[in-house]
C-alpha cells in the first residue's frame, strides 16, 4: 500500500466528474427557472464499489447515478382531472354568459314587452275604437314579435359561433394529441437514466395538461409508454400513434365529432369540448324551446280570444298572430303579427265598434296560466331562473375548481418547483467540496514532491 | 416539508379574486342594483320579474283609472247641464201650465222648452276623442237623432266595462236610455210633449209630471256616476299604495345596499395594495445576494 496509487487519483478525478454533474443539474435547473412545466433536475450520486486488498476494504469514491427530473405522476393525473373539469365549466360559463343578457331584468327586456303589449290593449279598452290606440297595439306587437325574433336570432348565432369553435377545439386536440405521440416515440427511445428523458417527459405532461383542458381523458401509463382514452375508452393516443377526431356538418348546420367513423359527440365530457357541446347540444336548445313555448303560448292564446270578437268594421276576428307551426317549434323565430290594418283588431263581443268586452278578455290573458301552467312573466321568470342559476353554479363549481387547481399546483411546485435559495446553497456546497477536492490533490502534489526530494 | 418556491402564481391567483370583488362592487356602485343579470341572484331575478310584472300591472291600472276618470268626470259635467236645463224646463213648464199666460206668451214658452230639448240633445251627444259618453259600448255612433221630429236612441244598451284592479272594473259609457229614458217616455219625448202642450193650451200638468220624472232618472244617473268617480278615487290610492309596496318589494329584492357595498370596496381596495406590498416584498430576498 503506497502513499499514492492510482485508485485515489481516479476517485478524484471521479469526485470532480460528479461535481461538474451537479454543477450542471444546477445550471439548467436555473436556466429553467421560469420555463413552464419545467420539473427541477438532481444528479443523483452513488457510492461507488470498494475494493479489497487482501487484507482491508478501501472505498473507491462517488460515481453519477442518474439525473432525475422529480415529479409527482399520480398528483400530475390530478391536475390533469381537474383541467379537464375546468375547461368544461369555463366553456360552459363563457357560452352562457353571451345569452345571459336577453334575460336581464332591465327595461328592454321580453317581460317588458310583454306587459307593455298587454298594457297597450288595456290603453285600448277605454276608447276601443280609436285608431291611434289600435295602432299603438300593433306597435307594441310588432315589438312584442320582433324582440322575441331578435332573442332567437342570438340563440341561433351563439349556437354557430360554438359550432366553430367546437371544431376549432377538435383540431387542437388533434394537434396535441399527435405531438403527445411524437413524445412517447422520442421517450421510447431515450436511455432510460438520460436528463434528456426528463425534458421530454415535461413536455409531454405539458401537453397532456392542455389536453385535459380541451377534452376529458384518461391516462394510462405503461412500462412500454403512455396511452391516453376519451372517457368512453376511445383510444386517442396510443404509444406512437394518435387517432384524430373528424367534424362533419349536419344538414342543419350543426356540428357533430367522429373518430374512425364513428359519432362519438354525445359521449364525450369533460375538458373544453365537452363544456361547449353541453351548450351547444342541451342548454341553448332548451332555451331556444323554452322561448319557443312563450310564443307559442301567447300566440295561440291571443289569437283564440281574439277570434270570438268583430273587428271595428264589424266582421269576425282574424288570427293577431301569425299562426304558430304546429308543436311550437320555431315559434319565436317566426313570431309575427298577423294584422296590419288598425281596424281589423278584434276588440268587441257585442258588435259594437266601441265595445271593449274582448280587449278586456285579451288583457286578461296576462295574469291567466296560459304558458304550460304558468302566467306568461312567471314562465318568463323561470326560465331566467334556470339560465341564472346554470351560469352560477358553473361559475362557483369553476371557482371551487380553480381554487383546487391552485392547491394542486402548489404541491407539484413543492415538488417539481426551482428554489434558487436551494440552488445557490447547493452552489456553495459543490464550490467547496470542489475546492477541498482539489485540496487533497495538492496536499498529494506537495507529498510526492517531498518524498521525491527525500532521496537527494 | 418543501415549499412551492413560485409564490407568484398564488399572489396573483389571489390579485384576480381581489380584482373579481372589486369588479362586482363596482358594478353595484354605479348601478345602485344588486342584481344586473340572472346568475347574480337566479331566485332574486325570478322574484324580481314577478315584482316587475305585477308593477307594471298596476301602472296599467292606474293609466285605466286615469282615462276613465277624466271621460267620466267630462260625462258627470254633461249631466250636471242636463240637470240645470231639464229644471228650466219645468220652471218654463209651470209657468205655462197656471194660464195667466196669452197666446203667444205661450207660443214664446213652447219655443224655449224646444230650444231646451235641442240643447239636451246636444248634451245627450257629447263627445271626446271620438267617443260619444252617452252611446253604451256604440261609442262611435251619435246616440240620439232626431228622425221626423221624435229623438231617436241608436246607441247600444250595454255599457263598456274598464278594468281598474284584479278582477275588479267601472262601467264607462252607460248607455244613454238608462240616462235619458226611452224614445217615447224619455227626457226629449216628455219635453216635446211639455212644449205641445203649453203651445196648445192642453194637460201641463201630465206633461210635467213626466218630465219631472224623467228628470228622476237623469238625477238617479248621476248618482251612478258620482259613484264610480268615489270608487275610482278609492281604487286609484289603493292601486298607488300597491305600486309603492311594489317598488319597495324591488328595491329589497335587487337595491344595493350602498353603505355595505362602499364598505366592501373599501376592504377590496385594502386587500388589494396589501397583497401588492406582499409581492413586492416577497421577492426582494435572494440568497445570491449574500454570496461573494
Amino acid at each position: 500500500m503506497s502513499l499514492i496509487d492510482s485508485v485515489q487519483i481516479a476517485a478524484l478525478s471521479r469526485f470532480l466528474d460528479t461535481a461538474t454533474a451537479r454543477q450542471k443539474a444546477v445550471t439548467t435547473n436555473i436556466a429553467n427557472l421560469d420555463t413552464p412545466g419545467y420539473s427541477r433536475q438532481r444528479a443523483d450520486l452513488q457510492e461507488s464499489d470498494a475494493i479489497f486488498d487482501g487484507q482491508h476494504m478501501f472505498g473507491t469514491g462517488v460515481e453519477l447515478d442518474q439525473i432525475v427530473s422529480l415529479r409527482d405522476r399520480v398528483l400530475n393525473l390530478r391536475i390533469q382531472d381537474e383541467r379537464q373539469n375546468q375547461g368544461a365549466l369555463e366553456a360552459q360559463v363563457n357560452s352562457l354568459q353571451d345569452i345571459e343578457p336577453l334575460f336581464s331584468s332591465q327595461t328592454e327586456s321580453l317581460n317588458d314587452a310583454i306587459s307593455k303589449f298587454f298594457g297597450s290593449i288595456s290603453d285600448l279598452s277605454t276608447n276601443a275604437a280609436s285608431v291611434p290606440l289600435r295602432q299603438a297595439v300593433l306597435i307594441s306587437a310588432e315589438d312584442l314579435t320582433a324582440r322575441f325574433r331578435s332573442a332567437s336570432t342570438t340563440l341561433q348565432q351563439r349556437q354557430f359561433s360554438l359550432d366553430l369553435d367546437i371544431e376549432q377545439a377538435a383540431d387542437q386536440v388533434n394537434q396535441i394529441t399527435l405531438q403527445i405521440a411524437h413524445l412517447n416515440a422520442k421517450i421510447a427511445g431515450c436511455l432510460a437514466k438520460s436528463s434528456e428523458k426528463g425534458a421530454f417527459e415535461d413536455q409531454r405532461d405539458q401537453q397532456l395538461e392542455a389536453l385535459s383542458n380541451l377534452i376529458g381523458n384518461q391516462v394510462i401509463m405503461a412500462d412500454d409508454g403512455l396511452a391516453v382514452t376519451t372517457h368512453d375508452g376511445r383510444s386517442l393516443v396510443l404509444g406512437g400513434h394518435s387517432t384524430p377526431l373528424t367534424t362533419s356538418r349536419q344538414a342543419d348546420g350543426s356540428v357533430r365529432l367522429f373518430m374512425d367513423g364513428q359519432d362519438i359527440t354525445d359521449s364525450i365530457v369533460g375538458g373544453k369540448l365537452g363544456g361547449l357541446i353541453t351548450a351547444r347540444q342541451q342548454t341553448i336548445p332548451k332555451i331556444q324551446e323554452e322561448l319557443d313555448t312563450l310564443a307559442d303560448s301567447i300566440a295561440t292564446a291571443v289569437n283564440t280570444v281574439h277570434s270570438n270578437g268583430t273587428d271595428l268594421d264589424g266582421n269576425p276576428g282574424v288570427e293577431f298572430f301569425v299562426a304558430p307551426p304546429t308543436g311550437g317549434s320555431g315559434a319565436a323565430a317566426g313570431f309575427q303579427v298577423n294584422i296590419a290594418d288598425p281596424r281589423k283588431i278584434a276588440g268587441s263581443l257585442d258588435g259594437s265598434a266601441g265595445d271593449n268586452a274582448n280587449l278586456n278578455a285579451i288583457f286578461n290573458l296576462e295574469t291567466q296560466p296560459i304558458v304550460h301552467g304558468d302566467t306568461p312573466s312567471s314562465f318568463y321568470a323561470k326560465v331566467a331562473f334556470g339560465l341564472g342559476s346554470q351560469i352560477s353554479n358553473a361559475s362557483s363549481e369553476l371557482a371551487a375548481s380553480e381554487a383546487v387547481a391552485e392547491q394542486f399546483s402548489n404541491q407539484r411546485g413543492a415538488i417539481s418547483g426551482v428554489s434558487l435559495d436551494e440552488e445557490a446553497a447547493n452552489l456553495i456546497r459543490y464550490q467547496r467540496a470542489y475546492e477541498a477536492a482539489a485540496r487533497v490533490l495538492t496536499v498529494i502534489s506537495d507529498l510526492t514532491a517531498i518524498s521525491v526530494n527525500l532521496g537527494r | 416539508m418543501r415549499v412551492n418556491p413560485d409564490h407568484h402564481s398564488s399572489m396573483l391567483a389571489a390579485l384576480e379574486r381581489v380584482g373579481k370583488s372589486e369588479e362586482t362592487v363596482l358594478a353595484q356602485l354605479g348601478s345602485g342594483r344588486k342584481i344586473q343579470k340572472p346568475s347574480d341572484d337566479p331566485a332574486g331575478l325570478a322574484a324580481l320579474v314577478n315584482v316587475q310584472a305585477s308593477s307594471a300591472r298596476s301602472e296599467q291600472y292606474l293609466k285605466n283609472i286615469s282615462a276613465v276618470r277624466s271621460q267620466m268626470q267630462a260625462a258627470d259635467s254633461s249631466l250636471s247641464s242636463v240637470v240645470t236645463a231639464v229644471e228650466r224646463a219645468l220652471a218654463l213648464g209651470v209657468g205655462g201650465a197656471n194660464g195667466t199666460l196669452n197666446d203667444s206668451g205661450r207660443q214664446s214658452v213652447a219655443t224655449e222648452l224646444e230650444g231646451i230639448r235641442d240643447q239636451l240633445l246636444e248634451l245627450g251627444n257629447s263627445s271626446s276623442q271620438g267617443m260619444y259618453f252617452f252611446a253604451g259600448t256604440a261609442t262611435t255612433v251619435k246616440p240620439f237623432r232626431e228622425v221626423a221630429g221624435n229623438v231617436i236612441y241608436s246607441g247600444s244598451e250595454q255599457g263598456n266595462q274598464i278594468v281598474m284592479g284584479e278582477g275588479y272594473s267601472v262601467t264607462m259609457n252607460v248607455p244613454g236610455t238608462q240616462i235619458f229614458g226611452d224614445d217615447s217616455n224619455g227626457i226629449f219625448a216628455s219635453i216635446q210633449k211639455l212644449a205641445d202642450a203649453v203651445r196648445n193650451n192642453g194637460d201641463v200638468t201630465a206633461a210635467l209630471d213626466a218630465v219631472s220624472k224623467a228628470r228622476d232618472g237623469v238625477s238617479k244617473a248621476r248618482v251612478v256616476y258620482g259613484n264610480s268617480l268615489n270608487r275610482i278615487e278609492g281604487t286609484k290610492n289603493t292601486m298607488k299604495e300597491r305600486q309603492l309596496q311594489l317598488f319597495q318589494q324591488e328595491t329589497e329584492i335587487a337595491g344595493a345596499d350602498l353603505a355595505e357595498v362602499a364598505s366592501q370596496l373599501s376592504s377590496a381596495i385594502t386587500s388589494r395594495s396589501a397583497l401588492l406590498a406582499a409581492i413586492g416584498k416577497a421577492d426582494s430576498l435572494s440568497l445570491f445576494d449574500y454570496l461573494t
